[in-house]
């Protein structure tokens, strides 16, 4: 194969790569636009509902998380600052309007890869993707344009 | 080929584990852990929770400082002393060379992490012993984020001077610890949409290491499924492969 058209075969996958990568970036995006809204939702929904609603995301992921550590109908507060990661929230709960700011720590907390599955399928993808781009260097290296990498760059001429 | 591996490696660690470099490291993290055991700031009462968020963050920005210190002037103090043709002279793949070195500092660094590990197990095991495992696998998580550093480490010494080194390895250690919800919460009430676009391409490029970060689980007691373990262990092995691979197509344009 002429070098230059391994070059733009070389390019052009790149380029695929790239706007891979840019898709992937924007439908992330989107998710967590959606994401927020539902979140902001249940904000919403706050003040109207009871205490303790079960679809709010922190709960359905916390609560599961939490309950390894306190007995079932038991409720504490770690630390007096109201501490969001190990509160769990029952009707006799007493809660200011502060408990339901989402804040960064908040957010943070609740989309850590270890709990959220879109987060966990971030880092398949991102496997993935590098799986994919490690098949095509090492085809490029040693099967397309391999004159400067194997033995015979080093071999002694007859 | 691994015969060729194992040749180099032992090269290298003949010449590694002579640093005094790393002995002072092992040292004075050794000290580290044990102080933070000791030591109460603030009337803190929780010291599982401190001990926790210091120490792995302590041993992580040690081990970058141990693999700088092995790996930014490796291959560019041999090709300045030329001792680099003795190796190349030989029937040997470029790639296998880089494979043999970035193997040599893996071992170093897991020599690193398994005497600090130690340490910070058996004082573990006395304040709570149910997350033994969980630090053990965040040990584990940060040999091999170490790893992808020390991958970085030896694409840029091909590349540019040790100091520079120093700043990009630094560089792409920060831009792998933002957060991808720092980005979506913080930063897009500043700045225009197509920075931010282009600010999570960059992220995605750059290796994820808010995935390896699992300090906060562990300060709340939380049990991590060991699947996610195995999911992001082998995530930052492709990453490492990967930019080695990289290396590997700088090194060979090389003319040596």
């Amino acid at each position: 194969m002429n070098k230059r058209h391994v070059k733009i075969f070389f390019f052009s996958i790149l380029f695929i790569l790239i706007l891979i990568g840019l898709f992937y970036t924007y439908s992330l995006v989107k998710l967590d636009e959606k994401l927020h809204l539902i979140e902001k939702e249940h904000e919403h929904h706050m003040g109207e509902l009871a205490e303790d609603d079960p679809g709010k995301i922190d709960n359905l992921l916390m609560k599961d998380l939490v309950k390894d550590h306190e007995p079932d109908g038991e409720h504490h507060h770690k630390s007096d600052d109201h501490n969001h990661h190990t509160h769990v929230h029952t009707a006799e709960c007493e809660h200011s309007e502060h408990d339901h700011e989402p804040d960064y720590v908040h957010i943070e907390w609740v989309n850590k890869p270890y709990f959220n599955p879109i987060y966990k399928a971030n880092l398949l993808f991102k496997t993935l993707f590098i799986l994919l781009i490690i098949i095509i260097l090492f085809i490029y290296t040693y099967i397309i344009d391999k004159s400067k990498t194997l033995k015979e760059d080093n071999e002694i001429p007859q | 080929m691994f015969t060729q591996i194992k040749a180099i490696v032992k090269k290298y660690l003949l010449k590694a584990l002579r640093n005094k470099m790393f002995y002072s490291i092992i040292f004075i993290s050794i000290a580290y852990i044990y102080l933070v055991t000791i030591i109460k700031f603030f009337d803190i009462e929780d010291t599982f929770q401190f001990l926790i968020d210091f120490s792995l963050s302590g041993i992580f920005n040690m081990g970058v400082l141990l693999a700088l210190t092995l790996g930014v002037n490796e291959i560019s103090s041999e090709i300045k002393s030329k001792s680099i043709y003795l190796s190349l002279s030989k029937p040997l793949d470029r790639l296998t060379y880089l494979i043999g070195k970035l193997l040599g500092i893996l071992i170093v660094l897991f020599i690193y992490i398994f005497v600090i590990g130690l340490e910070l197990i058996i004082v573990i095991s006395k304040m709570a012993p149910g997350m033994i495992l969980q630090v053990i696998g965040a040990l584990l998580l940060i040999f091999v984020k170490l790893g992808i550093i020390s991958a970085f480490i030896l694409l840029f010494s091909l590349l540019v001077s040790p100091v520079i080194n120093v700043f990009m390895t630094l560089l792409v250690s920060f831009i792998g610890h933002i957060s991808i919800n720092y980005i979506n919460v913080i930063l897009e009430d500043s700045y225009s949409p197509s920075s931010i676009m282009i600010t999570k391409l960059v992220k995605f490029i750059f290796p994820s290491f808010e995935f390896f970060k699992i300090n906060e689980a562990l300060i709340q007691y939380a049990k991590i499924d060991f699947m996610y373990y195995f999911e992001v262990m082998l995530y930052g092995l492709l990453y490492t492969f990967f930019i080695l691979l990289i290396s590997n197509l700088v090194f060979r344009e090389k003319e040596l």
